[in-house]
This record gives C-alpha cells, sequence and structure tokens, in this order.
C-alpha cells in the first residue's frame, strides 16, 4: 500500500516539471541571446575602433570589419606625439580629478543638510538642485564665455574646474540626498550621544555608510567631465599646453585628408581612462544599484 | 586613519593648486613670443615642414620664440571666441574661406596693405592672389601665402583596362569613358558628394553653360531655379550622374572616401586639390595623367575646365598681432623668403602665390598639375567659395548630397540649393 501510494505520486509529477523546466529554458536561452545581442552590439564600435588603429585608410573603408594583418603600435605613437595626447591626458586627469573633488566637497554637506531637514525650506531648496535638470548645456555656453572672460580666466582649465561641478551638482545632490536618507537616524543619534557634532558625524557615520552613493557619483561625474568636449573647446582653447584630451583627439582630423587609422588609435587612448576608472568603481557602483533594486 | 585622511587632503590639494596652475608647456606667452594658430598640426600636411620653418626662423632670430597651437576644422569658431575675449593669436595661418570672409572688416584681423608697402613685399605677391585677397573696399585681409590648383586626375592604366587610350577632353569622349568603365566594373570617378569636394564639382559642372558674370552673381546671391543657364547646367549634371559617373553611395562619401577611392585605384577618376595630389602614392602617381573636366561643345567653355586659386592659406595679422608688429615682420618676411617658399614647394607639395618659384622635384605630380591647370590646354572655372556667402557654406554641403542621389531631378537640385542660402 505504501509502495503504491508512493510509487503512483512522483510519476505525474515530472512531466509537469519537466514541462516548467522546458518554458524557463527557453525563455532563459533567448534572454541569454539577447543579452550576447545586446552586448555585441556594445562590442562592435570598440571592436572596429580597435581593429581600425592598426589598418591603412584604403584597408579601413574596403573592408571596415576585417581583422589587421600587422599589430604594429605605430599608429597609437603617431597619434600621441602628433596631438600630443600625453599632455592632454595629464590635462584632463587635472580638470578631472578636481571637479570630482568640487563637487564631492560641496555636495556631501548639502545633501547631508537636505537628507536631515524636514522643513519646508529644505524640500525647496531640494527641489531648487532638481531644477538644475532643466538647464540646457548649449544654452549657457554663451554666458558661460562672457563670465570667464570678465573673471579673467578665459582660457585656463582653472575656470573649467570651478564652472563643470556646477553642471553636475544638481544630480550629485539629488542622488547623494536619497542615499543618506537610508542611513538610520538612530544612528545619527547614538553618535550625537557619543559628543560628535556635525561634521564628525557626516565624516565618520554618513560617508561610510553612502560609500556605493559616492561611487555612483563619482563615476557618473567622471564620465561627464572626461567626456565633455564643447566648454573645454571653448573655455581651454586649442592650446596643447592647456587643452584636454577630448579637444586634442580631433586635431588629428584634416579637412583635407586624414589618417583614420591614427584617429581610431587615438580614440582608444581616450577610452582608456574611463575603462580604468569604471574597473576600479564598478562594484560600487553595482551594489549601489542593486542596493537600491532591492529597496524597492 | 587620520594619516590616511592627511594623505587625500594633501593629494586632493595638489590637484586643485596644478589645476589652477599654469600651463604644462614651459613655453608659456610672453613679449618675445609671437603666438601663431593654425592648421599645420603635427601629423596633418606640410606640417613637417612648417615645423622646420620655424625652428629655422627661431635660430635666426635668438630670443623670439614662436608658439603654436592648433585646431582643426574648428579653426574659425576658435579664433572668434578667443578674438571676443580679447585673447587670440597674433597671427593666423588659414585661408580665406566661410567666416574669415569677414574678419577683416569687422576688425577681427588687420588690413596688411600698410605692412605690404613698409615691409616690401608687394612685389613678392602675383597679382592675382593679391586680387584674391583684396575686398570690395580695396583692404587686403591677409599676406597672400599658398594657393591651389584644382585638376582631374585620371588613372591611365584603369583606363587602358577599359579600352581608352587617352584622357577624355570632351563630355562626348567622357561619356564613351565612362560606358567602357562600367562595362569592366570600374568607377569612373571618385567624389566626396556629401561635403565641399562634391560641391565644387557640381558647381564646376554646372559651369558648363554658364557665363562667368551669370555664375559669379548665382554663386553669390542664390536664384539657381530662376537661372535657365544653371538649370542648363545642373541638367548636365544629372544626365551625367545618371550615365554612371560616380560611384554607388557618392552622395554619403566624403573627400576621405574619395581619396581611398582613388588611392587604391578603384576608381578611374578624381578632381583633386594641390594638397590631395601631393599625398597620391607614389605608384599610383606613376600612372596618373592630369587634366580637366570636359565641358559641353555647346557650352561656355571650349577645353576642359579646372579650379585655380590663391586663397588656400594666407597670413593674417590680429590686434594682439599688432603689439608685436616688429617681430611679426620678422616672421612674415622669413615666411616670403625665396628659400623658405622653395622649400614648403619642395618638401610639401604646396602651391605657393608667391612669385619666383621653382616646382618641386619630390612632388612630380604635383608640378605637372600646376603646369596643366596654369596652361592653355585648360580653362579656369568661376571658383565660388570667394562668393558663396559664409552662412551658405555648409547647408550647401547638404544640398550637394541631394545632387548626387540618384534620380534626383535638375529642379529637385536647384531648390536644394536655393534652400541652402535661406538656411
Amino acid at each position: 500500500m505504501i509502495a503504491t501510494a508512493s510509487a503512483p505520486a512522483p510519476s505525474p509529477a515530472p512531466p509537469a516539471r519537466r514541462g516548467r523546466r522546458r518554458t524557463g529554458g527557453a525563455g532563459r536561452t533567448a534572454a541569454q541571446v539577447c543579452a550576447w545581442l545586446y552586448a555585441l552590439m556594445l562590442l562592435l564600435p570598440l571592436y572596429y575602433l580597435l581593429v581600425s588603429s592598426f589598418k591603412t585608410n584604403a584597408q579601413i573603408f574596403s573592408s571596415p570589419l576585417s581583422p589587421p594583418t600587422s599589430l604594429s603600435f605605430e599608429k597609437f605613437a603617431s597619434a600621441v606625439s602628433d596631438a600630443r595626447l600625453d599632455l592632454a591626458i595629464l590635462n584632463s586627469l587635472i580638470v578631472t580629478v578636481s571637479s570630482l573633488i568640487v563637487v564631492l566637497v560641496l555636495a556631501l554637506p548639502a545633501s547631508y543638510a537636505l537628507a536631515r531637514a524636514d522643513g519646508r525650506a529644505a524640500a525647496v531648496i531640494e527641489r531648487a538642485f532638481s531644477l538644475g535638470f532643466l538647464i540646457p548645456t548649449f544654452a549657457a555656453l554663451v554666458p558661460t564665455f562672457l563670465l570667464a572672460a570678465q573673471l579673467d580666466l578665459f582660457h585656463t582649465r582653472t575656470f573649467l574646474i570651478l564652472f563643470m561641478p556646477a553642471t553636475s551638482l544638481p544630480l550629485a545632490v539629488v542622488l547623494l540626498t536619497q542615499f543618506m536618507r537610508t542611513v538610520p537616524l538612530e544612528v545619527e543619534e547614538a553618535a550625537r550621544m557619543d559628543g560628535a557634532g556635525s561634521l564628525t558625524i557626516l565624516i565618520r557615520v554618513y560617508l561610510p555608510m553612502v560609500v556605493p552613493g559616492i561611487a555612483t557619483v563619482g563615476i557618473l561625474s567622471f564620465l561627464t567631465y572626461w567626456n565633455e568636449y564643447l566648454y573645454s573647446l571653448v573655455l581651454i582653447g586649442p592650446d596643447r599646453a592647456q587643452r584636454t584630451i577630448q579637444v586634442a583627439v580631433p586635431t588629428l582630423r584634416s579637412p583635407l585628408e586624414t589618417d583614420f587609422g591614427i584617429l581610431a588609435a587615438g580614440t582608444v587612448v581616450t577610452l582608456l581612462p574611463v575603462y580604468v576608472a569604471y574597473a576600479f568603481l564598478q562594484r560600487r557602483m553595482e551594489g549601489a544599484m542593486i542596493g537600491s533594486a532591492v529597496k524597492i | 586613519m587620520n594619516l590616511r585622511w592627511a594623505a587625500c587632503c594633501c593629494a586632493a590639494v595638489m590637484t586643485l593648486a596644478s589645476g589652477c596652475g599654469g600651463p604644462l608647456d614651459p613655453k608659456t606667452d610672453d613679449p618675445e613670443t609671437i603666438v601663431v594658430h593654425s592648421r599645420f598640426a603635427p601629423g596633418t600636411s606640410g606640417a613637417d615642414v612648417y615645423a622646420a620653418a620655424v625652428r629655422e626662423f627661431e635660430r635666426e632670430n635668438p630670443g623670439t620664440h614662436v608658439k603654436n597651437v592648433y585646431s582643426a576644422d574648428d579653426i574659425f569658431n576658435v579664433f572668434e571666441t578667443a578674438r571676443l575675449a580679447d585673447k587670440e593669436a597674433d597671427v593666423m595661418l588659414v585661408n580665406l574661406y566661410d567666416k574669415s570672409f569677414s574678419w577683416t572688416e569687422l576688425g577681427a584681423t588687420l588690413p596688411v596693405n600698410k605692412y605690404l608697402k613698409e615691409w616690401n613685399l608687394t612685389d613678392r605677391v602675383r597679382p592675382g592672389a593679391l586680387k584674391a585677397w583684396t575686398d570690395s573696399e580695396g583692404r587686403v585681409r591677409g599676406f597672400p601665402w599658398m594657393g591651389f590648383n584644382w585638376p582631374v586626375l585620371f588613372n591611365t592604366e584603369l583606363l587602358a583596362k577599359a579600352g581608352i587610350k587617352e584622357i577624355p577632353q570632351t563630355l562626348p569622349a567622357l561619356r564613351k569613358t565612362v560606358k567602357a568603365l562600367r562595362a569592366k566594373n570600374i568607377t569612373p570617378m571618385a567624389i566626396g558628394g556629401n561635403d565641399w569636394s562634391g560641391q565644387k564639382l557640381l558647381m564646376q559642372i554646372m559651369q558648363g553653360y554658364m557665363e562667368p558674370p551669370v555664375a559669379k552673381r548665382v554663386f553669390a546671391k542664390a536664384g539657381f531655379c530662376a537661372e535657365p543657364q544653371a538649370m542648363h547646367g545642373l541638367k548636365l549634371f544629372a544626365q551625367l550622374r545618371e550615365l554612371g559617373l560616380f560611384g554607388k553611395g557618392a552622395q554619403g562619401f566624403t573627400a576621405d572616401e574619395m581619396n581611398a577611392e582613388y588611392f587604391s585605384e578603384r576608381a578611374a577618376m578624381m578632381s583633386a586639390l594641390t594638397s590631395t595630389i601631393a599625398a597620391v602614392p607614389k605608384g599610383v602617381g606613376s600612372r596618373t595623367e592630369v587634366g580637366g573636366f570636359p565641358m559641353p561643345e555647346d557650352g561656355e567653355y571650349s577645353k576642359p575646365s579646372v579650379y585655380t586659386g590663391a586663397t588656400s592659406t594666407g597670413i593674417w595679422i590680429t590686434p594682439n598681432g599688432r603689439k608685436k608688429i616688429g617681430k611679426v615682420e620678422k616672421l612674415v618676411k622669413f615666411l616670403y623668403r625665396k628659400s623658405s617658399v622653395q622649400r614648403f614647394i619642395d618638401d610639401s607639395g604646396f602651391a605657393l602665390g608667391l612669385r619666383e618659384q621653382k616646382g618641386s622635384a619630390k612632388f612630380p605630380l604635383v608640378t605637372k598639375s600646376n603646369r596643366v591647370s596654369e596652361g592653355e590646354d585648360v580653362e579656369r572655372v568661376v571658383m565660388p567659395d570667394s562668393l558663396v556667402p559664409a552662412a551658405a557654406s555648409a547647408p550647401l554641403n547638404r544640398a550637394t548630397s541631394i545632387a548626387f542621389s540618384p534620380g534626383a531631378s535638375p529642379q529637385k537640385i536647384c531648390r536644394a540649393l536655393d534652400v541652402a542660402y535661406r538656411s
């Protein structure tokens, strides 16, 4: 009886399980195919850039996606020496890192204050920061240029270092405020009972707990600053000693005759620091995103 | 912990300090430095020769330094922005085209009439070049320096493969050549239908039926659809396009693709500017013949046509340059010197708008193209660049793309051209 009772019981189950597994497997395969296709779509331009860096113009135009016939790094060397990409990378790093420091120094205390304030004024200020998203970048170009000229900071990196944090401050404040709101109030109260002041609480309590948020703001701001072209071109100008990499690379293009291999190599060089930064901050940023998703 | 924070703070302060500090290049501006803004960025055509010339100038003038800044396509905008902030370079080496036509009139650059006389340089300039650089008020906008010729290159080996023994000089011969090349699956003519290269060829073919004064008026003020001579020329262009003169997808190509097609011997003909001719690979150059574009027998020109001009690069003096005029004088005189001019011709293949120069032995194709372009076997058509308003230059390139699109009627092309002038 036990045998009869137990024997037939598993028999109907397997078909159902097999069916479910089949459906899930097909869905998973489709999802994987889509993910791979998407990854390929993202990788294709990178692949094109990379292989073009080893080719002549004739090879680039006749067979754009074929692998290169030689792996000489001559075009990379030409790109670096012709456009002084070494100086340009250094300039870009100075501008980007300095701007990052300024934006974090300003955004962290502001976000802490907004996260912990519950008055009407705080809500208005927070919304005012959100309004910053509504200003189109291009619309601010002429007034910004006039300001730089008036301050006698035109054709200097200094102005860009002061200006770029202003453009990304709204996003940084809005993001960091949300992160800081996730810190339990009790932790802050405990710190205050131990005699900690607001600055100590921000540095010792909040900063370690919102590192994923800082990483998110850091990587987003880094990408914005590093890839910025229009303002860098207009405000810093063409001087090799000061220009950023995004301004330097287009000089590899000539209106009459361009070596696209050298141009591609120069572009690859500009991408490298972005990948390095992303590789450093990737886990923190993904952690922050997953954390937000779980909370939702 | 405190040590780590202190290290972070130090690094931050140092980064900020370096950001606010001066340029990384020790060659900063000073009264002994002439700042020159040009397109001679290292790696571009003629850059090595220019750099060598600058080094020689500095050797000859101890204590005087030349600081070079470079821009590419954006050179006009970069100069104008810098001028507004009173931070422009002292000298500009740039072509007379697009926005630069209005610089002298607006006071962004100085008229050089006075300096040409005072520095005894007037006799060095060819009269045609001087005329090209002079505006309607008699102001010479800049010191004429480099010029150009714009003939047509023919790959004789590809023509021979199609059974054509001589380069086409007449329109029936061109039609026969196109058909023969098509039969052998060879692209007859490479062109960048989406940029200036295509625009020039379109206007060159159009001029087949346009009297020079009419061409000048239409290029300056538009009215292509209303001008029967222009419409006749556009009809000829559309016929040649439908015959298969241009390669597949020409309407999307730029000059770079055009060059690649001709340089890799996939196309048998190309309309080429002097600097492009200098870049033709030696092997291809040895199989290249130079001529003009065949014109209709019932049209305005009895011989094949070419463009020539003296507006490639001029030496402009800016208001900041006036403050260092003594040093600028030395530089201009140096660049005008026979030996300097000949060096540019010999080593870069440039055409210069100055007197007493010999052809380049290193660039035989350029020398040949200069001889053909300035000779009796071709006629010179009106160069549109000095007539087309600056605001219409970029929109005209878009209209050109329509002209090179298969099936586009003369009416459609003329409408696109007229719209470009209203943009």
